[in-house]
């Protein structure tokens, strides 16, 4: 670890709950060096302890949480970490990114990573106070709400600027949607919450009293300045609108989910786009740690059946609940997600079951007796709120969804025309009939249909001027590039918001790693993207996954898009596979999606993994 | 002959035209420069911004082979919007 002057702590703790013991681990700077920290370090520990036998809710199943060398450091947006564990929603690897204040905490308390293990008999939380990890009773907060236990956490380590993390009751249920909340920030997708649940882990508080060590603080007070004043002007939207700035132009552009993905156009867009939003909903901006731009929108409704509804809304969340479900009321989005954020289910897989449960009910596919009286058509959003909680609750035919689309696509294999999901993980929200690097996104992605590890394409196939949106040509390359840039970016411990304000992107300069860690790690990053992603398909493959998991639900690819700006798209599965071989060619994979013997020599992974 | 083409301006754009969308109705002949002449004459945003993105039918300026050279129809759509950079 001598290379480095900063930026990391040097240590792992790691939490056995089936002991209740803990102890510390050596970071090796060798894996530093390939991987950088947060998603790379996250994978190979997985790799290294998660085999493919075991289960989600196995007690061999762990969840590692890692910090990014820039985790904590004195720069904007530094709140970031990652997870890696078996997602109980696709039975695969999983790897998640969060915010909040937890990950700067963990490493104020001298760590770079928490390995959580084991599994406990009672339901416990931890408490780490810098090198002190103790353990308390739990079982009074069981069916508490993730928000109320992260109160819990706050009041039982005595301190209000600790980070915490919990999970609330669909967690407890083991419903595989569920989220972890982190200090009001969520390791969203997967179903990491489930993890906890079946550890009978309530939550973790953690407070340091360190500091994250740099190694030219002069500099990085540069650019720390220099940042800041950079985003006040290029992300002065974020701050105004927060992401859901982007629900017109999605719609606009002919991409946005609406009624289970039947088309790609909202009609009523005007009920839930971010002027209505900020006019008759926003209170307050929410601000990550050390963040300038504060994106988060604090929204409360004021009037009509959902009044004193309060939540955080974010675009992915309003167009999964809004327009999938055909909803146009925002309150009733508001609604949905503060009820998704308490009882701790992921909004994003949540909207898509619901849009799946109103479709199947319309084609009398399912009737009120599955629904527990719900009328569940498109459009109302009373209904939207009400199938939420019977997922969360597990009432009625919430028991099944709560098993997620892959439990979903199992017992009722002839709903899959319906079922929008890639490897058991249901699709963010953008339809790739609007644009086709997007379909590759999703079926590339190692965790599912996201756009984030899968690599959002849109920005370029609109403003690059180098692709056409509904040409095949090229988008192997444009995805490749996008996800190894996520990938460094994940294991950084920054927002991906604010990366450009300290020129992170696909040829980094090299200032701030050099100003943080005093290490040249630069120009090497995209590199180590590239090492990071086939590490994550190393360990797909070995979970079984091949080219017939990369490939995209029949809607996707037998409909033409009926409505709005993308009238007449269409995919075909020939033409989506044109575009899979580019991708496995730019990528050194075989024809089934392995990474070749080359490839992995080429990447230094067999030395990494050996 | 006129062509009439719809402009639209998104998410913040909208604050700064004061309008969510309009009709301009332009001359036969006129290209997409004539009209980001009207929109900064009649809104005040001059074209091109590197903080305005600008879509024409659904494609990226970029796009476009002759950029601002472009022809305009009877029948275009303008998106004026913030560059998108992910949800
Ligand atoms: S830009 Fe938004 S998501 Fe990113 S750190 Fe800031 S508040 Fe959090």
């Amino acid at each position: 670890m001598k290379e480095f002057k900063g930026a990391y702590m040097g240590k792992i703790l790691r939490v056995d709950l089936t002991k209740k013991a803990s102890r510390t681990e050596d970071l090796k700077g060798e894996d530093l060096k390939l991987l950088l920290g947060g998603r790379g370090l996250g994978a190979k520990i997985y790799y290294d302890e998660i085999g493919p036998d075991v289960d989600p809710f196995d007690e061999r199943n762990k969840v590692i949480f890692m910090t990014g060398p820039l985790t904590g450091v004195r720069l904007p947006s530094t709140t970031k970490f990652q997870l890696a564990t078996k997602s109980p929603e696709t039975g695969r690897y999983l790897c998640s990114n969060c915010g909040g204040d937890f990950g700067p905490q963990l490493k104020r308390a001298g760590y770079d990573g928490l390995i959580v293990e084991g599994s406990s008999d009672d339901w416990t939380s931890i408490i780490i106070k810098d090198g002190d990890v103790s353990f308390i009773d739990a079982s009074s907060w069981k069916g508490f709400n993730s928000d109320i236990t992260l109160q819990r956490l706050k009041d039982s380590i005595g301190d209000a600027r600790a980070g915490c993390m919990s999970i609330g009751p669909a967690a407890e249920r083991l419903v595989r949607i569920s989220f972890i909340n982190v200090d009001n920030r969520a390791f969203g997708r997967g179903g990491a919450g489930g993890v906890l649940g079946a550890k009978r882990l309530k939550g973790i508080a953690v407070k340091g009293s360190g500091r994250v060590p740099v190694a030219d603080p002069e500099r990085v007070n540069q650019i720390w300045k220099e940042a800041v004043k950079d985003l006040r002007t290029s992300r002065a939207n974020h701050t105004k609108y927060g992401t859901p700035q982007y629900i017109e132009a999605i719609n606009e552009f002919g991409c946005m989910p609406t009624r289970n993905f039947q088309t790609t156009f909202f009609e009523r867009i005007e009920g839930v786009d971010a002027h209505t939003m900020k006019k008759r909903y926003y209170v307050k901006n929410f601000h990550c740690f050390n963040c300038p731009v504060g994106c988060g929108m604090v929204c409360e409704v004021k009037e009509g059946p959902f009044a004193g509804a309060r939540a955080r809304t974010e675009y992915e969340t309003v167009a999964l609940l809004g327009p999938n479900c055909g909803v146009d009321d925002f309150g009733a989005i508001v609604a949905g997600n503060q009820l998704c954020d308490e009882m701790g289910i992921d909004t994003m897989s949540g909207g898509n079951l619901v849009g799946l449960t109103m479709e199947l009910f319309e084609r009398g596919l399912i009737t009120k007796e599955h629904t527990d009286g719900i009328e569940a058509k498109f459009g109302s959003g009373e209904a939207m709120v009400g199938l939420l909680r019977l997922i969360a609750e597990r009432r009625g035919i919430g028991d099944l969804l709560a098993e997620g689309a892959r439990g979903v696509m199992k017992k009722h294999p002839e709903w899959a025309p319906y079922i929008m999901a890639v490897k058991g993980l249901p699709y963010a929200a953008y339809d790739p009939r609007g644009f086709y690097g997007n379909a590759l996104t999703y079926g590339t992605s190692s965790r599912g249909a996201c756009h984030n590890v899968g690599g959002w394409t849109i920005r370029a196939e609109l403003q690059s001027g180098d692709y056409d949106r509904w040409a095949l040509e090229g988008k192997g390359k444009l995805v490749k590039q996008i996800q190894d840039n996520r990938a460094y970016v994940d294991s950084l411990g920054i927002c991906t918001v604010v990366r450009g304000s300290m020129d992170f992107r696909d040829h980094p300069a090299s200032d701030v790693m050099e100003a943080v860690t005093g290490y040249g790690f630069t120009p090497d990053l995209m590199n180590i993207g590239t090492r990071i992603y086939n590490l994550e398909r190393l360990i797909l493959s070995r979970e079984g996954v091949k080219r017939k998991d990369d490939q995209l639900p029949p809607r996707t690819v037998n409909e033409k898009v009926p409505s709005g700006p993308s009238k007449g798209k269409f995919l075909t599965r020939e033409m989506y596979n044109l575009m899979l071989d580019e991708y496995y060619e730019e990528r050194g994979w075989d024809s089934d999606g392995v990474p070749k013997e080359e490839t992995v020599k080429r990447l230094k992974l067999h030395t990494l993994l050996s | 002959m006129k062509v009439r083409v719809t402009v639209k301006y998104l998410s913040a754009l909208r604050d700064r035209a004061g309008t969510a969308n309009e009709v301009f109705v332009m001359p036969a002949g006129s290209v997409l420069r004539d009209l980001t002449a009207r929109i900064e004459k009649e809104r005040g945003i001059s074209l091109p911004d590197p903080y305005v993105m600008i879509v024409l039918n659904g494609k990226g300026i970029r796009q476009h082979s002759r950029r601002l050279d472009t022809g305009l129809s009877d029948g275009d759509t303008l998106l004026l919007l913030p560059p998108v950079s992910g949800g």
